[in-house]
Parts: structure tokens; sequence; C-alpha cells
């Protein structure tokens, strides 16, 4: 714990690194998954393949997966949030068709019988009642991102990772403590905060479908 | 004013006021400096990922900063080709290279043992291919060197790399992954030495010193300015094949950095000649083993060269192999 | 960045045996750490499924620690166990230990109680109960959990490189060092290949250990 109180800039620095690496790839995720979740739900031939596969990318090591992009994205951050990226889609499209799926019948008739369209169907029904459902998958995806961005340092992505191998370099246990600590609060805390979104969420849900 | 132009007066207030406690004799008020750095672009130092290289390129980044230069640190980056690899493709502005280094692992040419004839051969070859300046050296050559514990030398008889040849297969070597793969490194080295090792072991370039000093591996691929050798009562083999080449720093600079600016060479230059070997082992040991930060050992340094009071060694810093 | 990306091909038949030694350290270091974590998560859930206050703060450690990145668990065993192969081993265990340990938690306290209190009234014993109702009932989900860790541990096992302890992250580092994309890829690809295999083989592997009929699909 010394180093945090030795070093709050540099800690400080290297915790904004991570969260921005973190944060830019579970937005881009989200972007791309919950539309191509929202697709496998109309198109369901495409449910097979696309978990598979953003299943089996879900295997892959992060290093080894870092060292495969290296050569298209280059060193650093980008090629961290293309990798984090990849990971996150599975928890995200996986969600957000078990949301879309989990949208009762009866909500889905009612909203047909008061005429809605397509896309007012979506917007309006099935993505607000799903929204609990996916934001589980988006916090799975964070938690998860938190801890693989750790490794994103051998790549020069900077992050938290810095301080875990200048420990490893100077064998000194306090910055790979220092480290460890921020990662660990930053996922806990990220997911605390993600999971109390779901409730406010459900609850807001539950109150407007009590009163509707 | 922008919020970047304010986050950079906060900083150079506070700076100011470090300076004015220092011995630095500084005299531009802290409106002038702001102004000064304005017209001047920022220069973005890199470095490979050990102690020296960290050291080294923090004092650049000091230098540059001092000079009234906006300064971004991308240190740490890694191995000697991801860094070059970054300047290269502008990531970064400049850092210290070895001229061994850029010789061998960069240009991949044959080894030459003429200090000069090498930097000669990577200044033009830098110039021509990469468009890459290199300054003048620093003073100190990093070689590579065998190293072993002095007990288990001494019993098996090993001075020289040539005496390894007929007990390397009972010994273990522990190098960085990068020494495992350079041609100026193990692969050049088994191939000049005849030498097959009984275990191979890649690891960062900190663990090497502690493995070897615990008995977990026989032979490292040390760094000869590395303070740690005297340090753990290491002994460095002699080259007797003269395999490895000279290693001298010098500061590598992007040219259009240059010729928009070439002042900065001159800033940078100020270090030329100033560290000698021992000075460079000796301040690696004020991070590796006196737990002090890079950038505070770099700025002591700096602050003494430009007082002119830097001996040739400090007195609680152990001494650097022969 | 050198080379033809399908090179990488070229270099591991070119250096078939280092290729093979890596990969033989790296699978002997992920089996056993599994190996060693099955051996104390499973006994230690079973222990906690039973003593009740045990239950909140061993499932909250479980999951603070896997909030820990396995780098450092591996850097902070430097100083204590030295380099190489026993901290590889340690991080890998500790890494299993926390999966394995949570689903079999999970899958023990899921156990229908009815089937449990059928099974008392019967007259079964306590380690009956265990051997004949829980564990196989929980089987689905604890296998879940040795799956993960395996597949995850595959991957940790790469990081082994930065502390002497070998494996195929050696040749990823090694790529790294050179900018080098053959050996890069002599690396990461049998890495990441070798996860996917062991994924689709466990996965297959669980419908022949679980009892049919409790076949359930679980991701």
């Amino acid at each position: 714990m010394r180093y945090l109180v030795e070093h709050p800039e540099r800690v400080l620095q290297l915790t904004a690194d991570h969260v921005r690496i973190v944060g830019i790839s579970i937005l881009v995720a989200a972007a791309i998954g919950i539309p191509i979740g929202i697709v496998v739900t109309r198109l369901r031939w495409l449910e097979g393949p696309i978990l598979t596969s953003s299943g089996v990318l879900y295997t892959v090591p992060s290093l080894a997966l870092f060292a495969i992009l290296i050569p298209y994205t280059g060193l650093g951050a980008s090629t961290a949030i293309v990798a984090l990226v990849l990971y996150s889609l599975l928890a995200i499209v996986r969600n957000t068709v078990a949301g879309i799926d989990g949208v009762p019948p009866a909500a889905l008739d009612a909203a047909r019988g008061m005429g809605m369209t397509g896309r007012q169907l979506l917007v309006l029904v099935e993505l607000p009642l799903a929204l609990p459902v996916i934001l589980a998958g988006v916090r799975l995806a964070t938690v998860a991102a938190i801890g693989i961005a750790t490794i994103a340092a051998v790549i020069g992505a900077g992050g938290l990772g810095r301080l875990i191998f200048d420990g490893i370099r100077l064998i000194d246990p306090e910055p790979i403590v220092a480290g460890t600590v921020v990662a660990s609060a930053l996922a806990l805390s990220a997911d605390w905060a993600l999971a109390r979104l779901g409730i406010v969420l459900r609850r807001d849900l539950g109150r407007s479908a009590g009163e509707g | 004013m922008t919020l970047h132009g304010r986050l950079l007066e906060l900083n150079w207030s506070r700076r100011t006021l470090l300076l004015a406690s220092g011995t630095l004799g500084v005299t531009l008020s802290n409106v002038d400096r702001v102004r000064a750095q304005e017209a001047k672009p920022t220069v973005t130092i890199g470095s490979k990922d050990f102690t020296e290289q960290i050291l080294i390129n923090e004092m650049v980044a000091l230098l540059l900063e001092d000079a009234g230069y906006p300064v971004e640190r991308k240190l740490n980056l890694g191995t000697s080709a991801i860094v070059h690899q970054a300047l290269v493709s502008g990531e970064i502005d400049a850092y210290v290279e070895y001229t061994g280094t850029g010789l061998t692992a960069i240009l991949g040419l044959p080894v030459e043992s003429d200090p000069q004839a090498v930097y000669d051969t990577v200044t033009a070859a830098y110039e021509e291919q990469f468009g890459l300046t290199w300054l003048e050296p620093l003073g100190f050559n990093n070689t590579y060197a065998l190293a072993m514990r002095q007990e288990q030398a001494d019993e098996l008889g090993i001075a020289t790399i040539s005496d390894l040849q007929a007990q390397a297969n009972n010994l273990r070597f522990g190098g960085t992954q990068e020494f495992l793969t350079r041609p100026d490194g193990l692969p050049g080295l088994q191939e000049t030495y005849d030498l097959e090792f009984a275990e191979e072991r890649g690891m960062d370039p900190g663990i090497m010193y502690q493995a070897l000093d615990e008995e977990q591996v026989d032979v490292i691929s040390a760094f000869a300015t590395d303070g740690r050798i005297p340090g753990l009562g290491l002994v460095t083999l002699e080259d007797d094949l003269g395999f490895f080449p000279p290693y001298f720093a010098a500061p590598v600079v992007r040219e259009e950095l240059l010729s928009e600016d070439p002042a900065i060479a001159d800033v940078l230059n100020q270090l030329a000649g100033a560290i000698d070997d021992q000075t460079m082992a000796n301040l690696n040991l004020q991070v590796d083993e006196g737990g002090q930060e890079p950038r505070d050992v770099a700025r002591a340094f700096l602050d003494e060269l430009a007082t002119g009071g830097v001996g040739p060694a400090t007195p609680e810093a152990t001494p650097a192999s022969e | 960045m050198r080379g033809d990306p399908l090179e990488f091909i070229t270099y591991i038949s070119e250096h078939e045996e280092q290729f093979l030694r890596l990969l033989g350290q790296h699978l002997q270091v992920t089996l056993l750490s599994v190996a060693i974590g099955i051996a104390i998560a499973l006994p230690l859930a079973v222990v906690v499924v039973r003593v009740d206050r045990l239950a909140k703060p061993m499932t909250t450690l479980a999951n603070v620690g896997q909030t820990i990145p396995s780098l450092a668990i591996l850097g902070l065993m430097l100083p204590i166990l030295g380099i190489g192969f026993l901290p590889t081993l340690f991080a890998l265990t500790i890494r299993a230990i926390l999966p394995i340990f949570l689903n079999a938690y999970v899958g023990i306290r899921g156990v229908d109680r009815a089937v449990v209190d059928a099974a008392r009234g019967m007259g079964t014993s306590n380690s009956q109960l265990l051997l004949l109702v829980e564990l196989p009932l929980a089987s689905p989900v604890i296998f879940a959990g040795i799956q993960t860790a395996t597949v995850q541990n595959i991957g940790i096992a790469t990081l082994a490189a930065y502390i002497g302890g070998g494996g195929l992250g050696d040749l990823i580092l090694q790529g790294l060092a050179m900018l080098d994309t053959s050996v890069l890829l002599a690396g990461a690809v049998p890495v990441a290949l070798l996860a996917m295999v062991t994924e689709i083989i466990l996965g297959r592997l669980r419908r022949v250990v679980v009892p049919r009929g409790l076949q359930i699909d679980i991701k």
C-alpha cells in the first residue's frame, strides 16, 4: 500500500489509462454487440454461427490474441481495444438475444394490438424490457475486460498492468500490490455499480408494467 | 487559455518551485517558460523495458523539459524492436539506443568490433533507411556479458566464454526472451562458441539476476552496466572471441523533428560523453537496489551535471566490475 | 513486422524439438494446476456447503479473488517461490481453484432439497448422501467449472514466459521481442487452438461423464 501513497500521480494516470481502454472497448462492444443480438433474434439461422464464433473467440488466450492482432493493428492501445471488444462481444450478444427472447409474449401481443410497427415494437417494448438482461451481459464483459486489460501493458498500451510489470522487473511487491488493489477495486466497483443499475432498471420496469 | 494550456501552466509552476529550491540556476520566469513552450514542438520520448533505458530516457525527457519543450513520456514500451518500430512509425520522437543493437538486431548487419566503425555504419544506415538521426554517444558501453556466480565460476575454472564450452551441457542458461532470439544474442553466441546449455529459460530482464543469485540458473545474459553484477557478487566472462559488438548508447531522433527544431540536437548533446560505464552502473544501482525512482535519480544526475559536480562515483554505490 | 503470416508453420517445423518441449511444458503445468485445483476446491466446496457460516465469507473471497490479475499472482510469488515452474504452478492453481470452488458450491447448494430429504428418509449416511446424491446431481455444474478452469489456464500459462516458466508463451514473447510474426504466431496460434480444442473436448467429455438425464446445456 506504500506505493499508492508515495506515487498517487502515477497510479492515477495508469488508472485513467485503464479506465479509458476498458470504457472505450465496452462502448464499442455494446454498439456492435447489441445490434448483432437484435439481428440474431430476427434472423434465427444466424444464432448458431454467431454465438459459436464469439464463443470460440472468447477461448483464445489474451496474450495470444494480442499477438495475433499486432501485425494488423500495431502496438499500443488500439490493439488492446480491438481484443477487448472481441472478448466482450460474447457476453453482450448472448445476453441481448436472451433478453429479447425473454420478453413476455403478452407484452408483444398487446403492443401489436396497439398497432405498433416492427421498429416501434423493438424500441418501445423489446429493448426496454430486455435492458436488465443486456446490462447483465455488459457487466460480465466489463469485469472481465478490467482483468484482461492488465495484460495489455505487454504491448505498450499502458494501464495498471504497467505497475505489475514494474514490480516484476524490480522484484518489488509494492507496485504489484498497488496495481492489483486498484484493478480489483475497479472491477468490484464496476460490478457493483452495474448491478445496482440493473436493480433500479428492473424496479422501474416493474413499476411501469404495474401502471400499464 | 485552453484547458491544456492551463494544465501545462500548473505543471510548470510546480516545476519552477522545485527548480528554485534546487541547484540549477534557471532564470526564466514562469510566464516566459509557458510562452517559450507554446512555440516549441512537443517531443515524445520512448524507452525499452529495463532500468537503464527508463533512467536514461527520463534524463532526455527532463533535459528537453528544462529547455522548455513540452514532453510526452512513453517509457517502458518493450523490447528494442518494439521501441524502434514506435520511432519509425512516429509514435515516439526519440529514445536512446545502443550502437550494437542498431547494427545487429535492427539492421541485421554482421558484427563489427570497432566502436567508431559501428557508430558510422548505424548513423548512415538509419539516415538512409528510416530517416532517423543518431546524436552523439553518451559515453558508456552497455555491452551484453555472460555472468555467473563468482564461486561457481571459480569452482569450475571458468573465466572466458570459451571456458564454458566443455561444461555448458551441465549449466542452465537464463536470459531475456529478446536475448534468446537476437542474432547478437544466444543464437549467434552458440554458433560462435559452439555452446549447448542444459536448459535455456527466458524471463523478464529484471529477474535474471535474482534467478542467478538464487541458483535457479547458472549463466545469464547480463548488461555490463548493471550495478547488480558487483552488488550480488557475480562475475562476467570475458568475450574472448570478440562476439559481442560495442553497444555505445546515443539518442536516436526523428529527422523530421530535428529539421523542424534543430536546437533539440544541441539540448540532447549536452549529455555527450557525460556518462561513463561506472557512472551508469551506479545510477542503475540507485534504482535497482536503492529503490529510488528513475525520475529522481535522473533529476539528481542532471542537477549535478549542470553544476559541474559529476564525479566518477558516488560514495554509497558499489563500484562496478573491473 | 517481418514475415508472411503463414510462415509460422515453417518456423514450427524447423524448430520442432523446441516447439514440442515448450508445448510439453505448457500442457504439464496446466494439467497439474487443474488437478491440484480440483483436489483443493472440491473438498472445500463440500465443507462450505455443510458449514453455513463459512458460505458468505468464502464465496465473497472467491469472487474478489477472481478480480486479481494472474500476472500479479505470478509477480507476488517471485520473492517467495523464485522463478520458473513453481510460481507458475502456484498462480495457475489459485486460478483453477476459484471457478471450480464457486461452481461446485453453487452446484451442490442447488441440489433439490426434496431429493436430499428423500435420501435422508431412506437412511443414507452423510458420506453416502454426498457421493450418491449430491455430487452426481451437481456434476454438470462442477464439470463446467473444471472446463472453465482448464481453458482459462491454457491462456494464463503463456504468462510463465515472463518468469522463466517456459511454455508456448516463450515463442509469443520472443516474437514480440523481435517483432517477428512467424515466431509470435508459432506460439500464439497453437495456444489459441489448444484452448479451443480443449473447450470442445471437455464439452464432449461432459456428456460422457455427467449422468444421462442430468445433462443440461451450460455455457
